[in-house]
């Protein structure tokens, strides 16, 4: 069986590197690194650039801003300047009137910032001029309990990794698996090996591997160029395969149902939705229906976040890939059986 | 017995006629055994069933002793397989194709690149199947089919798309594996090929067996036994064919042998599709 199974491993590798799915699995994981580095902001907020002109003599709320965000402050030292500085988009004014001391602040808003926003910034310069002008401010202490608990929360455009994994290993398993699928019925190399000693089981792993082999390079390529060499590996990567083969194989026994790619896209892309769904709990933890928490993507999805941003423990990532493989042992034989009677139709 | 089949009946899901409509015949080990009929007459439906592609739904099929119903590795170990369609993986090499399929055996099997040299395919052992023409896939079919050196060998239309020179290798690779010992199941709708090949064979037609018998049996049964003469008239040769049963005829051929006239004389056997439209009221082209 090791035989078989290595051998029809190794003829899909082939297949698939001739047929430059691998080319093309590569290309997307540079693509998907370039839209996370470059495109995706780290800050989504929308948070605007604070204009300051401070007025009083020590400048203090000047100096406070450059001090806590350099790179969203920007301190003018004139009426033409500050007027010229808020003609640029996303940016608000604060204007500090006093002696030594903030005693008023007016405050510019571009117009189209939220209630909400504007909230947060009058209530932020409410408690700093407080500070600023001797006044006791409560210090803050805080405690997360459920993660991120340690550090500073990713940037949301490394957020988008785990997901961004999920539906390419996803993508892989279901269209990639099902093409070769397909081509095997056109060019009726099905019928060929089901005259030999080769089984179905075989046949089935063997795409599994060699779907998962793919994610796995998907992976590496696009977590070395995004988050970088300091993922868990040995957890993602082993999510990743299984969760690659459970797909291929929930994929596999789809397919088996229709004749080419164009018949199955509506399915596919049905099955990718679904798998898809636990996206919603992932940005939105609140939101985690037991609907959502059996779809088997729902586990993986948490623990790739745990394998990039280490926060729950490491429980996360062996509930996963329990669920994953119990998930594995149940489609398997099913997908086996669902082939044989396929066949059984005539269909080769 | 290699083959035994018995009482053997196909119907497709969604049709109300049969395919295969209560087929029996047997093969003997080291016999070439033809299943002659026009497309579409359920031969290809019945090697599917004998090969273990289609499920058996009645009747009873053994193939070297073993139930079809429960054929196991060791069945696909002693069948090899011809296919009508040109089945290979078109993104490998011809000896990719042959190497792959041998990996899959129990037993041993036979060298991938002599297989492909026997076939003519050695000098594009490493070139794609996909750059291949069709004939020479079809070869790439035929070779692989003997890559674990079948027991028993199920070719359908094994010279389908080839040219006479490659029908001819075919058909020596077929009397070599005879002689060798393998038993082979020749599906196929051209007469000449069956008859040239064939120790028996069964005419199918409409899912059943017409006749079965070795073709010379089977013309001297069903042909008519016809006399070719040319003869010289006026300065033009005439083509004549008579009848040596038909009083009339036999009279006439007195005459020219008398005459002077007749310039050659040969005896005529019935073809094997001359016999088949004659037990089936139908050609084997339809």
């Amino acid at each position: 069986m090791i035989r078989r199974l290595l051998a029809l491993t190794v003829k899909d590798l082939r297949v698939v590197a001739r047929n430059h799915f691998l080319t093309a699995v590569l290309v997307l994981a540079v693509v998907y690194a370039l839209a996370v580095n470059y495109l995706v902001p780290g800050d989504p907020s929308g948070r605007p650039v604070a204009v300051v002109w401070d007025t009083t003599a020590l400048g203090l709320m000047g100096r406070l801003y450059l001090a806590a965000e350099p790179d969203r402050s920007l301190v003018v030292d004139s009426e033409a300047a500050y007027r010229e500085a808020l003609e640029e988009g996303n940016r608000i004014g604060i204007k500090v009137l006093g002696e030594l001391v903030p005693e008023r602040i007016e405050v510019t808003y571009q117009g189209y910032e939220s209630a909400r926003m504007r909230r947060v910034i009058e209530a932020t310069l409410h408690v700093q001029a407080l500070g600023l002008s001797g006044a006791n401010v409560p210090v803050f202490e805080t405690r997360t309990l459920r993660g991120p608990g340690a550090g500073e929360p990713p940037p949301f455009n490394l957020t988008l990794v785990p997901v961004l994994i999920l539906t390419e290993a996803a993508m892989v398993g279901l269209l990639l698996a099902a093409a070769l699928l397909f081509s095997e019925k056109e060019e009726q190399t099905l019928a060929a090996y089901r005259v030999t000693p080769g089984g179905l089981l075989e046949y089935m792993t063997a795409k599994g591997l060699v779907m998962g082999l793919m994610a796995l390079a998907f992976t590496v390529l696009f977590t070395v160029l995004t988050v970088g060499a300091t993922a868990a590996w040995l957890p993602l990567l082993t999510v990743v395969f299984l969760a690659a083969v459970v797909v291929t194989v929930i994929a596999l026994a789809l397919a088996v149902f229709y004749r080419n790619l164009s018949q199955f896209m509506l399915t596919a892309v049905v099955l990718n939705f679904t798998l898809a769904l636990p996206v919603v709990s992932y940005f939105q933890p609140s939101f985690s229906p037991a609907v959502l928490r059996l779809l088997p993507s729902y586990p993986l999805l948490f623990a790739l976040r745990e394998a990039y941003f280490p926060a729950a423990g490491p429980a996360v990532v062996t509930s996963a890939l329990g669920q994953l493989g119990l998930t594995l042992l149940v489609v398997l034989p099913a997908a086996v059986v669902v082939f044989r009677r396929q066949f059984a139709r005539g269909d080769a | 017995m290699m083959i035994e089949v018995r009482d053997l009946s196909f119907t497709y899901g969604g049709s109300r006629t049969r395919a295969v409509d209560g087929v029996t015949f047997e093969v003997k080990e080291g016999e070439i055994f033809g299943f002659l009929g026009p497309n579409g007459a359920g031969k290809s439906t019945t090697q599917k069933i004998l090969t273990g592609l289609l499920p058996l739904q009645s009747g009873e099929v053994r193939i070297a002793g073993r139930d079809i119903r429960r054929p196991g590795r060791e069945l696909f170990n002693l069948i090899g397989v011809s296919f009508e369609n040109p089945n290979v993986y078109l993104k490998l090499s011809g000896l990719e194709n042959l190497q792959f399929f041998a990996s899959l055996y129990d037993g041993p099997t036979a060298d991938p690149m002599t297989l492909l040299r026997r076939v003519g395919l050695g000098d594009v052992a490493h070139r794609r199947a996909g750059a291949y023409s069709r004939g020479m896939r079809q070869r790439l079919v035929f070779a692989r089919s003997l890559i674990n050196r079948p027991k028993i060998w199920f070719l359908d239309e094994p010279t389908s798309g080839l040219d006479p020179t490659m029908t001819r290798l075919v058909k020596d690779i077929i009397r070599e594996e005879r002689s060798a010992g393998t038993t082979v199941f020749l599906t196929t709708h051209n007469m000449h090929i069956a008859d040239e090949l064939s120790d028996r064979v069964a005419f199918l037609n409409e899912g059943r067996i017409g006749a079965l018998d070795t073709p010379r049996n089977l013309k001297l049964r069903f042909g008519e036994k016809l006399v070719v003469v040319e003869v010289r008239r006026d300065g033009r040769l005439e083509r004549e064919v008579l009848s040596p049963t038909r009083a009339e005829d036999r009279r006439h051929l007195e005459e020219l042998l008398t005459s002077g006239g007749l310039e050659t004389i040969h005896s005529q056997e019935a073809t094997l599709e001359e016999v088949f439209i004659k037990v089936t009221g139908r050609g084997l082209s339809g």
